[in-house]
């Protein structure tokens, strides 16, 4: 394996742009460290790092652990570049295999922040892991994100993207190869996707607009979910509320059988409704064209309105 | 639930008036006439008389708010485009609809042999609805679940729902390794793990007590699973968020 390191200096003062929707950040320098084992930053307040780790085809990128703001963008290098600013805890940079971590190296189980932009070959996996605000934008790898606190923006993503927080809103955008989405406790946004799509939030709204997917499910235990997008033949697209309205924007000629259920909720309808299934209770079922694809919509309680796009 | 016998629309069309004596002497002799040599027409009528001394057995039962409005629309004009022979009950459309409870009371049903299919399921919904609206009385929210402050202990408390056999152990065990973890977990994070929680409580809480007054409700049921699958998932999260603070 090559690594190697740009040496910029102390005189070396990098000013980089983020993407509009980030964080700002600004003045970044290097850190000369190791060979195999890279060691960015060292053991001061507000250490500049810069590097540069050469990537082989097919490696995984791993951030891991890591708390702060990062922001991760493409290039046309295969190099993985991190630049930013920690507060003293050296990161290190471990390849495994086919696997090269980043991971801070506080032997004494500290958090500590880092604020850097990390640059990598679009086509790589990324995995992240930590608690972070976090930037991701232009990847075709897959993305799966782990985090404990912190807002998540993932953009022009070709690859399937995962993403799970505790805490902290997620926003994917223009992403292509299906979405995997929860925050427990925040808004769970997507927009304009392509492919599956599973978002979940514990106690905050999920907002599904421009969707393309034979596969969507969404679900709210303590708010609204609105999905605008198409609905293919045979596809399967399921909203489960607890507490909150469901409203669902399906094109004027969708063609599909409609189950809805409530217990303590309202449904309006822009389109006619032909029952065909009343169990009791408030379930029932209806279609809208021809019965091609299904839509399963469940709300303990609120309002439930199937809207014409 | 079909109606096919259409035989005899001059005749059918004018069987509530038949019923309510509404027919002229004349007329109203000569459908008794018909119905004693149509056997079609006679099934017909007496299907309507079933469903008219169903309806009065009912009593003032009121339909829910949502439903009735489209229901009564379709009793007054059958809806535009259903096809031939279909049960056709629009729901409201645009507009949230609300109860029309007086105008039910006194509405005057003039029902075409369709219309008699309609009013036959009209029946139906009207009976769920009813006994559904009874159930929705009953209060599903309940107090806030307030997180515990108690020591070594990440849940909140009231909960009262038992969970699913095959979920119940480990459950019980991520709940154990989360107390036990408290101690060493971010305050904050701690604060955050159990509102989350708390949260997923007070849905099993909702779901618990309508299952518990709507025990054959299906959807109830798959409800209160899907939440206790959630809150299992949600342990399994927030057992990574302490492996990691390890």
């Amino acid at each position: 394996m090559r690594t190697r390191l740009l040496s910029i200096g102390l005189l070396g003062i990098v000013t980089f742009p983020l993407p509009a929707q980030t964080n700002p950040r600004a003045e970044h320098a290097e850190h000369p460290g190791a060979s195999f084992t890279t060691m960015l930053g060292a053991r001061h307040m507000s250490t500049m790092v810069d590097t540069l780790v050469e990537l082989r085809p097919g490696d995984r990128v791993v951030l891991e652990n890591l708390t702060g703001q990062i922001s991760v963008g493409s290039w046309d290098r295969n190099e993985l570049e991190i630049r930013g600013a920690d507060d003293g805890v050296p990161i290190m940079v471990r390849r495994s295999g086919s696997t090269v971590r980043v991971v801070r190296d506080d032997r004494k189980g500290r958090r500590h922040a880092l604020d850097a932009r990390i640059r990598m070959p679009a086509s790589h996996d990324l995995r992240v892991s930590g608690s972070l605000d976090l930037w991701i934008e232009g990847l075709s790898g897959s993305i799966d994100v782990d985090n404990v606190s912190g807002d998540i923006w993932i953009a022009d993503a070709d690859g399937q993207v995962s993403v799970r927080t505790i805490e902290g809103e997620i926003d994917v955008v223009r992403s292509r190869g299906g979405v995997t989405a929860s925050s427990q406790s925040d808004d769970v946004r997507l927009r304009d996707v392509r492919g599956p799509v599973d978002a979940h939030s514990g106690s905050g709204d999920v907002q599904l607009m421009e969707i393309v997917s034979a596969r969507v499910r969404a679900e709210t235990q303590d708010g609204d979910i609105t999905f605008s997008g198409t609905i293919d033949d045979g596809g399967d697209y399921g909203f489960f509320v607890h507490d909150g309205d469901a409203e669902v924007a399906i094109p004027a000629d969708a063609n599909a059988r409609v189950e809805v259920s409530t217990f303590d909720g309202e449904f309006i309808s822009d389109f006619p409704v032909v029952l065909q299934r009343f169990t009791g209770g408030r379930e029932f079922a209806f279609t809208v064209g021809a019965p091609r694809a299904r839509i399963t919509i469940q709300v303990f309680d609120g309002e439930i309105h199937l809207q014409r796009r | 639930m079909t109606y096919k016998d259409n035989e005899h629309p001059e005749w059918t069309d004018r069987l509530s008036d038949f019923l309510d004596g509404g027919l002229d002497p004349e007329t109203h002799a000569a459908f008794e006439a018909h119905l004693g040599e149509c056997g079609s027409c006679r099934g017909v009528l007496e299907g309507l008389d079933e469903v008219r001394r169903r309806a009065a057995a009912l009593g003032p039962i009121e339909p829910t708010r949502d439903l009735w409005a489209g229901i009564a629309a379709t009793i007054r004009a059958p809806a535009a485009g259903a096809a031939e022979g279909a049960t056709v009950i629009a729901l409201p459309t645009a507009e949230r609809a609300r109860p029309d409870i007086g105008s039910r009371r006194s509405h005057r049903v003039s029902l075409s042999s369709m219309q008699l299919v309609a009013a036959s399921l009209v029946l139906v919904v009207g009976s769920s609805l009813a006994t559904l609206t009874l159930r929705s009385q009953s209060p599903t929210s309940t107090p806030p679940v307030a997180a515990t402050g108690s020591e070594g202990v990440i849940m909140p408390a009231g909960t009262a729902a038992p969970p699913p056999a095959d979920l119940a152990l480990e459950l019980s065990s991520l709940e154990q390794a989360l107390a036990e973890a408290r101690g060493v977990l971010d305050p904050n994070t701690v604060r955050i793990l159990e509102r989350n929680l708390s949260v997923i409580e007070q849905a099993i809480e909702d779901s618990h007590r309508a299952l518990m007054q709507d025990p054959e409700n299906a959807f109830l049921a798959e409800h209160l699973d899907r939440v206790y699958h959630r809150k299992l998932e949600y342990l399994r999260e927030a057992a990574r968020v302490v492996e990691s603070a390890d």
